[in-house]
């Protein structure tokens, strides 16, 4: 008998089987058996020492939690987050059930108004559109019937012409990946997170979040780009840095092929698997990694603006240079009216280990985050803004913590108005304590055309995502417009030379 | 009907409340400050609930509950860095002085004690402890085998027996400080 065995006995916590054992030898051996008796006593002592304080949460505390999650006003587990789709449909404040007894009058009634109004979008591949919670998860091929929605401003199959028929749930098309709508409305949910600072913190939103229109060729799992985030609500943007690389060979494979089939698409993934040569940190500077931002005019959109933020570790040997590297990009309300990141690395959903986690940095390694901004003066983005439940209700981001040794410094200061406030934070190998960097992000003003290289490539594989998953483009984004800067970004590098190659032996690779 | 999402909030509330707060105070070591850290694991919890898994939902909240106490100690510039390594060495030979601290309760002493064990012994003990996991949850919790929880809380529960039972001999030596309020 092992010793670890006798306190898993006097603690409980043996099965039935291994209990008997247990009492069996112990039962044999008078000595074995007053150890074990000390044991327990010991663990006894300890359980109730230990286990017993009565310490509980405030009457106020008690009271906001138990609040927080009313009666009656939280779905079921497996369908909480279609009722959030629900929500933001503008469907109202019904429950499962009403919505299921509802689920055929709403459908008859947007078969009517896609008949009156003769909004129906034929399509050339056979498909269906479907919501799901999860857009990131296939759908079941056993779907349930109130697991399946039909929205408004649906696309509907060209084989199939008849509305009213389209309309019903198939439950025989089980390849179908995923659709989302941008219909945005409010969401009930709790206010944002507000930080020590006084700021509200947001997360970069994840799919189930997200809401765009994307058309999926059926085996395909192909993320939606983000919507617009509010910079009033939730001004905080923390960016999740875990990359997960995407090799070239496999974006070549996928470029080659007919059928956009065995990549998942995430141009944030694609940007920070290539290498670039931004500004490291200067000579003289304490830091291991050097941040630095650039504005420029957004391509697709020239009342837009596209930022890069751009980290470089230090050169030097093999070594991590930091570790527990975070960075969150603060926008000012009074100058941005929104944002989103292009591309977002989303998040996963599932608890305390979704939060984003710092990550190591080597030396010469580098890290791109791009985001586009629409300026205070100008309009919000029809149909493209998240409603501010949907963004509120993403998993709460860990704020970044200050320690002793944080480190306050402002680079690039102007005297003109800055879009945006850049902190990074990272430890040092040998360091116990976080440091943090903050940046006040200049706003000069440029074109893509006239910006660095690497910011040119970045952008052109940003684009390569938007148009893998939507291959009709992206207002005036082309695929001939990626190539352009794939090519005057290219810089010499094989790599870029190669994807290039890739793309120019494929004219139009995914045009309809 | 009250819905599964309602019922495992509120279950997990009445049923985990108390042992975060017994768990998050051992952390931070402040009653106030562990509550804080309490309400902030529910809270999170109730943005989760579409996506928790309710089979591993103790483990998940003392996860998140231990998280926060980090973030709370490093926000407010408590946290002490030493390798378990030194822990396992060092010990304290110097007596506090002070008549007050000459007869610490049962329960102080024990605490005290825990503070000394390496860093994985302790925690395992604390949320078999405090918290009152099971070894599947911290498991869990701890992302480590079952057996070698069991390992660790067997050699955790006899070193706090031995130096229980030396106090016993040596009453005056209870007087003693804790190494480092490490979490």
């Amino acid at each position: 008998m092992k010793p670890e065995q006798l306190t898993a006995w006097a603690l409980n916590e043996l099965t039935a089987e291994e209990r008997a054992q247990v009492e069996a030898a112990l039962a044999a051996s008078p000595q074995a058996q007053e150890s074990a008796l000390e044991v327990k006593a010991f663990c006894d002592l300890l359980n109730e020492e230990l286990g017993q304080d009565e310490c509980s949460l405030r009457a106020d505390q008690s009271e906001h939690l138990r609040a927080l999650v009313p009666a009656q006003s939280v779905p079921a587990l497996s369908t909480i987050g279609s009722a959030r789709m629900r929500s933001l449909r503008g469907v109202g404040a019904a429950t499962g059930s009403d919505w299921k007894q509802g689920w055929w009058v709403r459908v008859a009634a947007m078969a009517a108004c896609a008949l009156m109004v003769g909004v129906v979008i034929y399509r050339a591949t056979p498909t269906k559109e479907v919501e799901v919670a999860e857009a990131s998860e296939p759908m079941s091929p056993t779907l349930d019937a109130e697991d399946v929605r039909v929205s408004a401003g649906m696309t509907l199959p060209k084989a199939t012409p008849s509305p009213s028929k389209t309309l019903e749930p198939k439950r025989e098309s089980p390849a179908l990946t995923q659709n989302v709508v941008p219909e945005a409305k409010s969401l009930p949910v709790p206010d944002p997170v507000e930080r020590a600072d006084g700021t509200m913190i947001a997360a970069v939103p994840s799919p189930s979040a997200v809401k765009t229109s994307v058309q999926i060729a059926p085996g395909n799992t192909v993320l939606p780009e983000t919507g617009f985030i509010e910079t009033s609500r939730l001004p905080v943007a923390v960016v999740n840095m875990a990359v997960n690389p995407i090799s070239l060979s496999e974006v070549q494979r996928v470029l080659a092929s007919s059928q956009l089939k065995g990549l998942r698409v995430r141009a944030a993934d694609l940007i920070n698997s290539f290498a670039y040569s931004y500004e490291p940190p200067h000579a003289d500077e304490a830091q291991p990694i050097h941040v630095s931002a650039t504005t420029v005019t957004a391509p697709w959109e020239s009342t837009h603006q596209l930022i890069r933020v751009a980290m470089q570790a230090r050169l030097g040997a093999d070594e991590v240079v930091a570790r527990d590297v975070r960075l969150e990009v603060v926008f000012d309300p009074t100058q941005v009216r929104a944002y989103r990141m292009l591309g977002v690395e989303p998040l996963a959903t599932a608890g305390a280990e979704s939060e984003p986690q710092g990550v190591e940095m080597k030396a010469g390694q580098s890290f791109t985050a791009l985001f586009e901004v629409v300026p205070a003066r100008e309009a919000l983005p029809k149909d493209q803004v998240l409603a501010d439940g949907a963004a509120s209700s993403q998993p709460q981001m860990r704020a970044l913590p200050r320690t002793p040794s944080t480190v306050g410094s402002e680079k690039n200061a102007s005297n003109e108005a800055s879009l945006m406030r850049v902190r990074m934070q990272f430890q040092k190998p040998d360091s116990a304590f976080a440091e943090v960097v903050e940046l006040l992000g200049t706003p000069k003003v440029g074109t893509l055309e006239t910006a660095d290289a690497d910011f040119q490539f970045a952008t052109a594989l940003a684009g390569m995502g938007w148009l893998m998953a939507a291959p009709e483009g992206r207002g005036p984004l082309s695929w001939s417009q990626v190539k352009q800067w794939v090519a005057r970004g290219e810089g010499g590098r094989a790599e870029r030379a190669d994807l290039l190659k890739a793309l120019e032996a494929i004219p139009s690779p995914k045009q309809p | 009907m009250t819905s599964d999402g309602h019922q495992l909030f509120h279950e997990a509330l009445d049923r985990y409340e108390r042992p975060l707060i017994r768990y998050a105070l051992n952390l931070v070591g402040q009653l106030d400050d562990a509550r804080d850290v309490v309400q902030d694991v529910f809270v999170k919890l109730s943005q989760c609930l579409g996506t928790v898994d309710r089979e591993r939902l103790a483990p998940w909240l003392f996860t998140v509950c231990r998280n926060r106490a980090t973030d709370h100690l490093r926000k407010h510039h408590r946290v002490v860095v030493m390798e378990n390594e030194t822990l396992d060495l060092e010990e304290a030979d110097v007596a506090r002085p002070g008549a007050e601290l000459e007869h610490r309760e049962t329960r102080t002493v024990i605490r005290r004690l825990l503070t000394q064990l390496p860093a994985k012994q302790r925690e395992a003990i604390r949320l078999k402890f405090l918290a009152g996991l099971s070894y599947q949850e911290i498991s869990d919790s701890m992302k480590t085998s079952v057996g070698n929880v069991g390992y660790l809380i067997h050699h955790g529960i006899q070193a706090l027996r031995e130096q229980w039972l030396s106090l016993e001999n040596n009453p005056q030596a209870k007087s003693q400080p804790a190494l480092a309020n490490l979490f």
